[in-house]
């Protein structure tokens, strides 16, 4: 895939349903394109800020996607999103080679850590609670979240476990309104504030 | 003000025509009851505007004899789409929202819905209404390109194209404020 063709077909990875096939062609692309990877991000950041967070409809049957972003909602759809999430992260694992054990695990923090993974992971619509609880694990990093928000954002990108800590969280920062920061083996996590 | 649904549309009663509510209709309007509603309210601003506006598109649709629809849900959607730029035409004048009342971008512990509704509407301002059409369709009717491209009577590239133009626009306004 060239880059024009890529842009010709980003929009795909904005759909309602985005088909495996087409999401790692384009997620191949951006793998090897910087380029494209930040026109992509770009695009995000701006779908991001579009995206309903406040609808007066809270209360009421929403659509899927409204769900992924309202911050607000009932312990029961709480749980049921998470479900989802977990469900979505859980085929993804299954795909890279990482075992369901290894998600149990970075659930509930053990004091040992898990086989070192080489494998690039593509995260597809997949939370960033989910994506930390494996990525932190990796790193051997501790997750706090500042900000309740961010927990349930629902990110398309790729992770390298060879890749430095870093690199991952300065891609992170990469989308509108996020910030990480490294403190010792702590990974903070919050909204950014407007300045 | 809410309306019943059992109540005939001016259409109904000039046309003479029973309102055909089955459960195939019942099934579609619920199925697509909330993505309306947030559609509609994403364009109206208002819950209330919003539901009458729903419930006015359909009435429409249960007005129709079936064989004359052959994409109801594209057709609620273009029914509602129309309704919700007649209305804001309307009321211009007394919803007219000014630079000045720009909320500060998302900031998610003080905004409310009215804040986002008028941060959005703004944005979306900024860029032809074909592409902030199929943005809203997409983000706030929570459609596909596909079925936003039967919505809209385009191509599916068009769709997809409209969506990533306005996006990109939208981004260089950003940086260039």
């Amino acid at each position: 895939m060239d880059c024009k063709t890529f842009r010709t077909q980003v929009a795909d990875l904005f759909d309602k349903k985005v088909s495996p096939k087409t999401q790692a062609r384009l997620q191949r692309h951006m793998d090897n394109c910087e380029a494209c990877r930040n026109y992509y991000e770009e695009l995000a950041s701006v779908a991001y800020r579009l995206r309903p967070r406040h609808s007066p409809l809270q209360d009421q049957q929403k659509p899927a996607a409204s769900r992924r972003w309202t911050k607000a909602a009932s312990e029961r759809e709480q749980a049921r999103t998470k479900f989802k999430a977990a469900a979505i992260f859980a085929g993804v694992i299954l795909a890279a080679g990482i075992t369901a054990a290894t998600i149990h695990h970075a659930q509930n923090r053990p004091a040992q850590p898990p086989q070192v993974k080489t494998t690039p992971v593509n995260f597809a619509n997949v939370s960033l609670d989910s994506i930390l609880s494996v990525v932190a694990l990796h790193y051997g990093q501790t997750v706090v979240f500042r900000d309740e928000e961010p927990r349930q954002m629902q990110l398309i990108m790729t992770w390298n476990p060879a890749d430095p800590l870093r690199d991952f969280v300065r891609r992170l920062n990469a989308f509108d309104g996020l910030l990480l920061t490294m403190q010792h083996d702590t990974l903070f996590v919050e909204m950014k504030k407007e300045e | 003000m809410k309306k019943m649904m059992t109540k005939p549309s001016d259409d109904e009663v000039h046309d003479a025509r029973p309102v055909l509510w089955d459960k195939e209709t019942e099934r579609l309007i619920k199925a697509e009851r909330a993505s309306l509603l947030q559609y509609a309210c994403y364009r109206l601003g208002d819950v209330d505007e919003a539901e009458d506006a729903v419930q006015d598109v359909c009435l429409n649709l249960l007005s129709r004899v079936k064989a004359e629809v052959r994409n109801p849900v594209a057709y609620l959607y273009r029914m509602l789409s129309n309704l919700c730029s007649t209305r804001l035409k309307e009321s211009a004048g007394r919803t007219k929202i000014s630079l000045e009342a720009l909320p500060e971008p998302a900031d998610s512990e003080v905004e409310d819905f009215e804040q986002e509704y008028r941060r959005i509407s703004l944005l979306l301002g900024e860029i032809p209404e074909e592409q902030s059409e199929v943005i809203r369709l997409r983000f706030y009717g929570d459609k596909s390109f596909r079925e936003i491209a039967d919505i809209l009577g385009v191509p599916l590239t068009t769709a997809k194209s409209r969506f990533t133009y306005g996006l990109e626009k939208m981004k260089k306004i950003g940086m260039r404020n």
